[in-house]
């Protein structure tokens, strides 16, 4: 390979500088926290506010439980398996679990949008997820549109079925009351209460009754027993009794009760209301019936296990032959009342393939021209009920600590190498497709043994744990800290946002390692001169990495925590977490910047020009990275993984590959790289990956958005991202285009500044003047 | 903004281990890369790459995990 015009001396000194072959155990991630956990099985492993929460000894037999379950359910070498958890223990166990089990696992961020989480679980073919217990709903409503997902197992709930989601009753019934009692017929009826968004008028709301009602008449035929669940002000009640041979309804408030006994008793009616919950209509009500209803009541259910038993009693009251009718369902696909219960027709057709007394299946969507507002992108369901004892299996099984639980606790049976994949993480792509970095277990065993020799990580170490399963410094931070016999302190996801109660716990407790992008430390360190320093010795080590550091915040770190030793890492998650170090000591005032450092342990860097030959010391090139650290590619992406992994012209092993980081840097004379930031337009702000064509891709998919262009920004609070779009729609407002973002990316990629303007301005080249467009005064508020 | 010779020649290139790569077509193969037949402008190679390279798991990996 040419090394162009650059001097022989200097290929010789990056040559040296590069010379960081150094054996090291090639062996699988758990291996190694297994074979602590051997060392020093009565330490803690895994601590939490309430203290120790696991020894080494017993994460090891519990996540070996996990992977004997995971086994059971058929999961094993060459698997991905999704994790959609939040900072919890069981999190922990159930990545040790995955790994075990021989799987990769893939982590996803419950914080994402669930269209997000959907896609990306989709483009994997994930067939099994581990999920937190407060991500069951998310998944309860992304499963639907996944063929391959079949399996779920929630290790935080400790019974043998997921359990049903409690009401409060009370409230509840107060807030019923408090809607049937309004006095305007449509408020009553449940409508208009939001204060922005669409006023459905009296028209509206008829054409959704009469539709419930034609429904149920279609279904009825003459006469007819009919039971209605939740009927409220009674909307459908008062069109529909009249006309048939019984009628029943149940509701918990008494306010609606009172409203349609009143009603009856006028209209000398004859209906059967029952004061209760819906839940409780078995024992509050006699059948049979030949039609039970439940009209836009679905939505207000607490959980998708509460309304599986409501079905199961309506479908025991209805006769065979008779049905269920699920007026005005919200498919999750909508984006429609978050937080209430939204059920896809998929899952529908799940039941009815599934067994019990569910024979058949009407789905009505409805024409949304019909329906104003909201109303037209919901949909009806008709259940048949039949004779029951078809026993078929449903498509898919939710699996519970209680299952894991009876599994053993030695090891499963080794089945990955250090060459399979141990996890994949997601950074942003440029054609708007996040990318599945996939990564071998030897690449981490290799990093794990750099940083726990060179800093002599042992059990008497403990790491709070800061940072998203999402993004890879927590791969070192669990497995690195676990491997090295030490503990991890876990922080719940509402308490890491508290930078006060943070610094609490750096002084409280016995944390020696602090492991975070600069941003997560730059909000805490704030709060170090707001009180008197108490038990700022026992932190020893500060690893940053991820983004800039910002030149005084070494000097600021020492001063408060006198012990800390101050590491800048870089390298990028296709080469594993981190690739090259820095041990900040004194700053020197004249750098522009931290030094990026020098590669670790078996990594290589090489700073290359367009045609791939060496630049000489001092010149700034493209950066790539090669070595023992490199990625295998990204899922399922032949092209994009040939294009960033091209061949390693100075590698001494055949067939070597390396990274285009897409990064610039040079060498300085005494051996460290300087980082020169991003190449193309993938950038960094607090810390995240974010790749601003992405933004545009998603910003342009808005039916009123002509062009967009999505911009950084210095601001006197760092850098921000500035979205200006030119839209032929004089209405369009940046609030409207923040939610469409808000639905569709994580909320780290919505811009702080959108703008929408008539026309972009134009530089002398003939492209969009992005500096120009920087300038453009901001108003106040709306366009 | 990055700068890239879109035009530029390129070859596709393969190592022992099957994994696919480009290689500017001027250039001499790095060590243990072979030529697979495919030359052609960047865009042309790596949509090569796509049809061609569908499982990007290293040979090694791959047989071990479908034995």
């Amino acid at each position: 390979m040419s090394n162009g015009s650059t001097p022989a001396a200097d290929v010789e000194r990056i040559a040296r500088w590069n010379s960081t072959t150094r054996p090291f155990r090639r062996t699988t991630i758990h291996e190694l926290v297994t074979e602590a956990a051997a060392s020093v099985p009565d330490r803690p492993a895994l601590v939490s506010g309430s203290g120790v929460v696991a020894t080494h000894a017993e994460l090891e037999r519990a996540s070996n439980q996990v992977a004997h379950q995971l086994r059971a359910m058929g999961v094993g070498r060459g698997a991905l398996v999704g994790l959609l958890s939040e900072h919890v223990p069981q999190a922990v166990v159930a990545m040790l679990g995955i790994l075990k089990s021989g799987a990769a696992y893939v982590p996803l961020d419950p914080a994402w949008p669930i269209a997000r989480v959907q896609s990306l679980l989709g483009q994997l073919e994930v067939a099994c997820v581990l999920a937190g217990r407060a991500q069951l709903r998310m998944l309860f409503e992304v499963q639907w549109a996944l063929p391959r997902l079949r399996d779920v197992l929630c290790l935080e709930v400790e019974t043998a079925e997921l359990p049903v989601e409690p009401i409060d009753r009370g409230a509840v019934r107060e807030l019923w009351d408090l809607i049937t009692g309004a006095d305007d017929p449509l408020k009553a009826a449940g409508f208009n209460f939001r204060a922005s968004g669409y006023r459905y008028t009296p028209s509206d709301v008829a054409a959704y009754r009469d539709r419930v009602v034609g429904l149920a008449r279609w279904w009825l035929g003459s006469g007819g027993r009919v039971l209605e669940v939740g009927f409220g002000s009674g909307l459908v009640l008062q069109a529909l009794a009249p006309s048939v041979d019984r009628y029943v309804g149940i509701d918990p408030s008494v306010g609606g009760l009172e409203r349609n006994r009143a009603w009856a008793a006028d209209e000398a009616v004859e209906v059967e209301l029952v004061e209760g919950f819906a839940d409780e209509v078995a024992a509050k009500v006699t059948g049979p019936f030949d039609l039970a209803v439940l009209a836009s009541t679905l939505q207000f259910f607490p959980g998708p296990r509460y309304f599986e038993v409501v079905l199961e009693q309506l479908v025991s009251l209805v006769v065979p032959g008779g049905a269920v009718l699920l007026a005005d369902v919200i498919d999750p696909s909508s984006g429609q009342a978050q937080g209430g219960l939204r059920v896809p027709p998929a899952y529908f057709k799940d039941l009815v393939a599934g067994a019990g007394k569910v024979a058949g299946l009407e789905v009505h969507q409805r024409d949304p021209g019909a329906f104003a507002g909201e109303l037209g992108a919901r949909y009806d369901v008709v259940l048949l009920v039949g004779a029951g004892g078809r026993q078929e299996e449903r498509s898919r099984r939710w699996w519970t600590g209680w299952h894991v639980a009876r599994q053993p606790h030695d090891p499963p049976k080794p089945d990955a190498t250090p060459e399979d994949v141990s996890y994949v993480i997601f950074t942003s792509g440029s054609t708007g497709i996040p990318k599945g970095v996939m990564v071998r277990h030897e690449a981490v065993a290799n990093l794990i043994d750099w940083v726990n020799r060179t800093y002599e990580i042992g059990p008497a170490d403990q790491l709070l744990l800061v940072t998203s399963f999402c993004f890879d410094l927590s791969v070192y931070d669990i497995f690195g800290i676990l491997a090295a016999g030490g503990s991890i302190r876990m922080v719940g996801d509402d308490q890491l946002q508290e930078p006060d109660l943070l610094l609490n716990l750096l002084e409280r407790e016995e944390i020696t390692f602090w492991d975070s992008a600069p941003a997560a430390l730059a909000v805490v360190l704030p709060f170090t001169t707001l009180r008197a320093p108490r038990g700022r010795n026992t932190l020893r080590l500060v690893f940053l990495s991820g983004d800039w550091i910002p030149l005084g915040m070494p000097e600021e770190v020492r001063n408060q925590f006198p012990r800390a030793r101050i590491v800048a890492l870089g390298g990028a998650t296709e080469a594993t977490v981190w690739s090259n170090f820095f041990e900040v000591h004194a700053v020197d005032p004249a750098w522009p910047s931290i030094p990026y450092g020098r590669p670790i342990q078996n990594a290589r860097y090489y700073v290359l020009d367009d045609a791939l030959r060496m630049c000489p010391i001092g010149v700034a090139g493209d950066l790539y990275i090669a070595g023992a650290c490199l990625a295998l590619g990204y899922v399922g992406d032949p092209a994009t993984t040939a294009e960033r992994f091209p061949p390693d012209p100075w590698s001494a092993t055949s067939g070597g590959r390396m990274y285009r980081t897409g990064d610039r840097a040079r060498w300085l004379p005494d051996g460290n790289l300087q980082f020169l930031g991003r190449l193309d337009r993938q950038v960094k702000i607090r810390g995240y990956r974010i790749e601003l064509d992405e933004i545009e891709v998603h910003l342009n998919q808005q039916p009123a958005v002509r062009a967009s262009v999505v911009l950084v920004e210095p601001t006197r609070h760092g850098p921000r991202l500035a979205a200006f779009v030119t839209s032929h729609d004089r209405e369009l407002t940046s609030g409207e285009l923040r939610r469409f973002l808000a639905r569709r990316l994580p909320e780290y990629m919505v811009p702080n500044r959108i703008q929408v303007l008539e026309q972009f301005p134009v530089g002398p080249t003939g492209k969009i003047d992005r500096r120009a467009l920087l300038a453009i005064e901001q108003p106040p508020r709306g366009r | 903004m990055e700068q890239r010779d879109d035009e530029a020649i390129h070859k596709v290139v393969m190592n022992d281990e099957e994994q696919h790569s480009i290689w500017p077509a001027e250039h001499q193969n790095p060590l243990g890369w072979h030529d697979v037949g495919m030359q052609g402008r960047r865009e042309e190679c790596l949509s090569y790459v796509n049809q061609h390279w569908t499982d990007i798991r290293p040979r090694g990996l791959r047989r071990g995990v479908d034995r």
